[in-house]
């Protein structure tokens, strides 16, 4: 459908929710599982209360990054954060979608949860333990930096989802869901979980994000979508197809295995 | 290295990541499509189609391990690796085992965690 670019006279605020709601919630389900790892493992090695207290200040860290940058961008025109969105999840995207891929045909090996969890058991057993009483300022600074840098990739994906649709709140409400799913089976579970797909989480969560991308910045630079918002499901397909195909084309003789 | 250049790295790796000729490519297609519709062309099949077939040519590298770009690229990132946990480490014994293993690299150490500086395992868990 080539031709001359029309007016535009909508928003990317009239896209289903759904989307928003399952690519935050996946997104922060994949990160929240890896946290969790990090948190149990120094939690059970070393104690729990310095363990907690490292979480409790990432959380606040992280919320405080949401809340100063979350009305920062939606104050952003329409256009403008359309382009910046959509580049930086186009980015984005491919990262998670480029290394779902690698490890899905086996080029890349998959991240192993009950390893993660033994290579930071061992770190936490060999650090200094401090007098009793006092902060393990160890086991804080593991989980703080842990949850922080998870939960920076989350933050990201609700910010520039949520103020693109204008709903940070909605996506920030996805990613509190999201975690506490995952700790309330942890707290079940008691281990690491690593028995959830990660790689086809972060497959999907790729997939979703690299397809909003490409909406969004299509929009910001004047694209007219054949069809409007109903472009992005076609889109969502067209990348899922072509990604299923790059799999099949990649997988190597051997896989590669953590 | 400074906390600016730390600062910018983290950030660097964060957005995009291991795979710079895939940022500019999309960076390039997106630039193309402005273009395109600048000039009243409604490119709108560009960006897909184009960011697919970046995504084939990055992982058809990625499964070629003899490909001569991403072998220096391997050999230039595991350099700033083992020079990054040389930093990070603080006895001489240490210095020399990383320089025989810089594959390995046990360069989370506690004085880079507690000092509070971004480990190698934290470049790591931003590559998954």
């Amino acid at each position: 459908m080539l031709g001359v670019r029309p007016v535009r006279d909508r928003g990317a605020e009239n896209v289903s929710p759904a989307y928003l709601i399952l690519a935050t919630f996946l997104a922060c389900a994949v990160e929240a599982v890896e946290a969790l790892t990090i948190v149990l493992a120094v939690g059970t090695t070393r104690g729990w209360r310095s363990t907690l207290y490292g979480v409790g200040a990432a959380g606040v860290v992280l919320a405080a990054v949401t809340a100063i940058l979350g009305p920062a961008l939606t104050s952003i025109p329409i256009e403008s954060l359309q382009i910046l969105v959509g580049t930086l999840l186009v980015l984005f995207g491919l990262q998670w979608l480029y290394k779902a891929i690698l490890r899905a045909a086996g080029v890349k090996a998959k991240r192993d949860e009950t390893a993660a969890y033994s290579r930071e058991v061992e770190d936490a057993e060999r650090a200094d333990r401090p007098s009793s009483g006092k902060i393990d300022w160890y086991s804080f600074t593991i989980s703080f930096k842990g949850v922080l840098l998870e939960g920076l990739e989350v933050v990201f994906i609700v910010l520039t989802f949520g103020a693109a649709q204008n709903r940070v709140w909605l996506a920030a409400l996805a990613a509190v869901a999201a975690v506490a799913v995952v700790v309330a089976i942890g707290l079940v579970v008691r281990a690491p979980l690593a028995r959830v797909p990660e790689n086809a989480l972060k497959f999907a969560v790729g997939i979703l994000l690299t397809s909003f991308g490409i909406f969004w910045v299509g929009e910001g630079v004047g694209v007219d979508w054949p069809g409007g918002d109903a472009s992005l499901p076609a889109i969502i397909a067209f990348l899922l197809l072509g990604s299923a195909a790059i799999v099949l084309t990649a997988k190597p003789d051997e896989e590669v295995t953590a | 290295m400074s906390y600016v250049r730390r600062f910018a790295h983290f950030w660097w790796e964060f957005i995009v990541g291991d795979n710079l000729p895939l940022a500019l490519g999309a960076g390039a297609t997106i630039a193309l499509t402005a273009l395109l519709v600048d000039k009243g062309v409604n490119a709108w099949w560009l960006l897909p189609t184009g960011i697919l077939a970046l995504l084939a040519i990055s992982v058809a590298r990625a499964a070629d391990p003899d490909n001569p770009l991403d072998t220096f690229l391997r050999r230039r990132r595991a350099e700033e690796m083992q020079h990054a946990a040389g930093d990070a480490v603080h006895t001489k014994d240490e210095r020399a085992m990383l320089s025989f293993a810089p594959e390995s690299l046990a360069a989370d150490t506690r004085m880079a965690r507690l000092a509070g500086e971004a480990s190698m395992r934290d470049v790591e868990r931003l590559g998954d």
